[in-house]
């Protein structure tokens, strides 16, 4: 007989999503599975099996387990998630086992905390700070939450009535707060409204360490967002193995590498010229390396592609304040040798320009786990996710993105916007394969973002967008898609994955989309920015207002046909008086594919999602926001600066 | 003293997020509402210091401190009560969290069980004695355990009364939380004089709370003189130089409850307002005259601090639990978890003279209860 031991460690939320940068985002997410993973070794010693998720051929649990040398790198992705299940005897004590997770995990991140320590802290901590030791070893030992709860197999419920009864509380924090994770105090003790040359002090000289690059100015850190910020440095003696963090992408390297993989191949040569006479000029080295991470073998080794893209950016290069030289003299010729690289031709009939700004964050689970592993059985869902996820960081490389983390039903990507969706729906797919034919789903949201959005903000937003936009309000198995910008949501398009169409079965909702962006290109394309606008005011006025603002979508009066309608517009523009000439109707088609609500109907719970728009007895509604998403993409992310 | 708040445009309350110039914090500053005890009460306090002719900027003479009192831990004779959001001028609360339910497919959330503590106790890591909360096993609902809490929502007074009686609120008793205020993204700059372009780097942004014009703050006042009347003036109120109207509040129905009867061993407390926990009790849970805490439904805790304006510090952060937060607790001593009850209300925790630990307290859902 058996009893299931349910583990869960946090505070996840706060550990992952408080980054200031994407490598932080990284970071907190591949330490929480690192601890995860010496939390799972205690429960497997002191005799538990874990069964939830399948974790038997888990790298990173592999590598814990194994004990290393120096050559044995850990695996550099965080692949298992904060709780998990193990199968206890029934007359073991679960508080036991329990109490072994917690030595393991507790144990690894004291190593962890003290290297960080020794290596940056324990010299200047005493010499400039006021309390600094204090402030760590309070900040390090009261963070983490382990809760467990022990159960009958057919309780699937248990862990989530624990849950309900919230019991960690972080300490009293007094003085300045962290400006990363700002529910704890900074480490160096002083306030700043009466001892600010003090705090100063003390960030200055630890700064002048470890580069601006590492702590930017104005960054004030408490304990756990530093050793989220440096345990990697240290991890040899930290955890066991090197983990390569030295040209992790940053939002901004994202969002130019495809463009740096174009500009690379229609002009090198001068690119490289150019990235030359940055890195003579610019003060701190410019090659942080995040561009060629994401690039192919054959081009990663190129000048340019070493470089920062920040450095492609006309408003960078233009700021003395961010572009730091050597010689003022310098600045112009830079700026003026860039925006030449932009009028260059691309090879495709047009010029180069800038790259884009905005990037993309995908989020994507699966819906609905506890029901599946109720209908299916824990061991079959446990197999199939686990052969979903071994395959994540493939489909996102090959999308030219990064996987921040991948495991169970859970992905964090960050990818180029022009290759985001089709990664979302690659993953879908990958998601259904996994399951063969059960009924399985996955949602996903992709976040278009400029590059310098706060990357919390981001990932909240994607958390809304999959929690409340795919999942609750369009009965899941759906991608939500929306732009993020100047800290607010400008379109918001939710759909399932495949949508009906005015004429034929269902189509993918991607190849609706693109097919629409294709159209509104502004070189090639015959539908003009405009006929959104111009849609979005006529929608408001038969339907009233609900019809223009992002993600909403409104019922327009019996009668009105709206295919007409489009058509008269298309025609309108394109000064044309056919309305059956066969590319009007193919224009008129592409936007009113996407313009109608796409949810999954609530009375059909069948595993290929089939789309009902509107319902079986509700009104078609309709919504301006897929074609306000295929303008964006069309435009490739770009502000008026990075026009050629 | 009752009064009622009324925004003037927009308000701007904080929270713990540093918020100075030249600091980036990462997600930068989001407005909450509605606003924590402590910033009503020292809103409140200026403005009768004010009226008690306070310039505003000198130290309180001795008598302003006998009744203000001195600093943001001392209050003086003052007791206040609240804040509370108002709708249409009457009380309007969180969903109490052991009120739990579903929205499928983007419908409003129906609220379908009340979690009560599970009928055996749960190896856990909360040790001996707790029990965790559960759906009764006649809730209808196949899938109790995915039930989930009304956030986003608030009850009606006459709703919340209804649930402390161990009764599901009526449709007609639930707001949304959207129709009750809004947020503004806004976006704040420093100019150079004498260009009035904005300086290089000298950008925030912040989100402000709009309330609908339904929605006032309402709040009660003792131990300040009658004539230190502050109605029918206009105070400060949160930052950014927002004001509120403050007008009598008195056409209210006073916020009572049924406490369970003498009788009665079991009780249900639902926090009205923050309630901050206190750092050395078991679990830092609430200390409750008479009770003891079997089980609870509680999200993450707030971390509250504020600043304190005499020694130009900040104020530690502590741990608060949410309003609607519940604990379902056995009387151990009757009597003395009666005489510490008011019209259905008790104070716990600490700062409840600022209005922090402000509870209501129930008579159901009953469970059956250990030796």
């Amino acid at each position: 007989m058996t009893r299931h031991l349910h583990i869960s460690l946090g505070p996840v939320q706060g550990f992952v999503a408080q980054a200031r940068r994407t490598r932080d985002l990284w970071g907190g997410s591949y330490l929480l599975s690192l601890l995860s993973a010496h939390a799972m070794t205690g429960v497997r010693a002191a005799g538990g099996k874990i069964i939830r998720p399948l974790v038997d051929d888990d790298p990173l649990l592999q590598w814990v387990e194994r004990g290393h040398n120096d050559d044995d790198a850990p695996p550099q992705l965080g692949s298992l998630p904060n709780q998990f299940t193990a199968e206890i005897h029934d007359d073991a004590d679960p508080s036991v086992v329990a109490a072994a997770a917690k030595r393991g995990f507790e144990a690894a991140w004291r190593r962890i905390c003290e290297k960080v320590w020794q290596n940056d802290l324990a010299e200047l901590a005493p010499r400039l700070g006021r309390d600094t030791g204090k402030i760590w070893q309070r900040q390090t030992e009261q963070f983490w939450e382990l809760v467990w709860v022990a159960g009958d197999p057919a309780d699937s419920g248990a862990l989530e009535r624990r849950k309900r009864w919230r019991t960690h509380r972080l300490p009293e924090e007094a003085g300045d707060k962290c400006t990363v994770m700002p529910e704890l105090q900074e480490l160096s003790g002083y306030t700043r409204a009466t001892e600010r040359a003090l705090q100063d002090a003390f960030w200055s000289e630890l700064r002048g360490r470890l580069g601006e690059r590492e702590l930017r100015p104005r960054e004030r850190l408490c304990a756990v967002a530093f050793v989220k910020r440096r345990y990697a440095y240290v991890a040899r003696a930290a955890i066991g193995g090197s983990l390569d963090v030295k040209a992790w992408p940053s939002t901004i390297d994202v969002a130019a590498v495809l463009w740096s993989q174009r500009a690379l191949a229609a002009a090198g040569r001068e690119l490289d010229a150019y990235a030359s006479d940055v890195v003579v000029h610019a003060i701190d080295d410019p090659r942080t390396g995040g561009v060629s991470r994401l690039l192919p073998e054959g081009v990663r080794d190129a000048r340019a592609a070493n470089l920062g893209a920040n450095w492609f950016h006309a408003s960078f290069v233009a700021s003395p304040r961010l572009a730091v030289l050597d010689d003022e003299s310098a600045r112009k010729p830079l700026y003026d040798r860039l925006r030449a690289v932009a009028r260059l031709p691309d090879g495709r009939g047009g010029t180069l320009g800038l790259p884009p700004i905005y990037y993309a964050l995908l989020l994507a689970d699966g819906d609905r786990l506890g029901e599946l592993v109720k209908t299916l059985g824990g061991d079959t869902v446990s197999r199939a996710l686990a052969s979903f996820t071994a395959g994540v960081r493939d489909i996102v490389r090959d999308h030219h993105g990064v996987a921040v983390y991948a495991g169970g039903d859970d992905v964090l990507a960050l990818l180029p916007i022009q290759r985001a969706l089709d990664c979302a729906q690659a993953l879908e797919q990958a998601f259904r394969r996994a399951f063969e034919d059960k009924p399985a789903t996955l949602s996903a949201a992709v976040v278009f973002a400029h590059a310098r959005s706060p990357l919390g903000r981001v990932l909240a937003e994607a958390h809304r967008l999959l929690d409340e936009v795919a999942k609750d309000g369009n009965g899941r198995a759906s991608l939500a898609a929306g732009v993020y910008r100047g800290d607010a949501t400008a379109v918001q398009w939710v759909t399932t994955w495949e949508r009906p169409v005015a004429h034929g079965p269902p189509r993918p909702a991607i190849v609706c989309l693109q097919d629409a962006a294709r159209e509104m290109e502004s070189r090639r394309g015959r539908l003009s920015s405009s006929l959104i606008h111009d849609l979005r005011r006529i929608l408001g006025l038969l339907c009233g207002d609900a019809s223009i603002t992002p993600g909403s979508f409104a019922t327009p009066p019996d009668g009105v046909d709206v295919a007409a309608l489009i058509k008269a517009e298309i025609l309108h523009r394109l000064d044309h008086d056919d309305a059956s000439d066969p590319e009007v109707q193919r224009l008129t088609a592409i936007v009113e594919d996407l313009l109608g609500r796409s949810p999954r109907s609530q009375a059909d719970r069948s595993p290929r999602n089939h789309p009902d728009p509107g319902g079986k007895n509700e009104p078609r509604q309709l919504g301006i926001d897929g074609l306000a998403l295929a303008s964006f993409l069309a435009n490739d992310g770009r502000e008026d600066e990075h026009q050629p | 003293m009752k009064l009622q708040l009324a925004a003037i445009d927009t308000w701007f309350f904080r929270d713990s997020t540093p918020f100075h110039m030249n600091d980036s914090p990462q997600t930068g500053v989001v407005g909450m509402f509605p606003p924590y005890p402590a910033t009503v009460a020292g809103a409140v306090r200026a403005a009768l210091a004010r009226q008690a002719g306070w310039d505003g900027q000198t130290r309180w003479r001795d008598e302003l401190v006998a009744v203000l009192g001195d600093g943001p831990a001392d209050l003086g004779r003052l007791q206040i009560t609240g804040p509370f959001l108002l709708c249409d001028g009457a009380p309007a609360f969180p969903v109490p969290r052991h009120v739990v339910g579903s929205d499928e497919g983007g419908a409003a959330w129906t609220p379908k069980a009340l979690l009560r503590p599970g009928r055996h106790e749960v190896a856990s890591d909360l040790g001996p004695g707790a029990r965790l909360p559960e759906a009764p096993v006649d809730s209808g609902d196949r899938c109790a355990s995915l039930l989930e809490p009304g956030a986003g929502w608030w009850l009606t007074l006459p709703g919340l009364r209804r649930v402390l009686r161990g009764e599901l609120p009526q449709p007609q008793e639930l707001l949304r939380e959207g129709e009750l205020w809004a947020t503004e993204p806004r976006v704040g700059i420093q100019r150079k004089r004498n260009s009035r372009t904005v300086e290089d780097g000298a950008l925030y942004s912040t989100r402000h709370v709009r309330p609908s014009p339904r929605v006032t703050l309402g709040v009660a006042l003792d131990g300040a003189p009658p004539s230190w009347c502050i109605a029918d003036s206009v105070i400060p109120l949160g930052g950014e130089s927002r004001l509120a109207a403050c007008q009598p509040w008195n056409s209210a129905p006073e916020a009572w409850f049924n406490p369970p009867g003498r009788d009665a061993r079991t009780a249900v407390v639902v926090a009205l307002t923050p309630v901050l926990l206190d750092a050395a009790a078991p679990r830092h849970e609430l200390v409750i005259p008479g009770a003891r805490i079997v089980s609870a439904c509680i999200d993450r805790p707030l971390r509250i601090g504020g600043w304190d304006s005499q020694a130009r510090t900040p104020l530690p952060l502590r741990n608060a639990a949410p309003p609607g937060s519940v604990w379902f607790c056995e009387l151990v001593d009757p009597a003395a978890f009666h005489a510490a009850v008011v019209n259905g209300l008790v104070r716990a925790g600490a700062g409840t003279a600022a209005g922090f630990g402000l509870c209501a307290t129930g008579s159901a859902p009953t469970w059956e209860t250990r030796k």
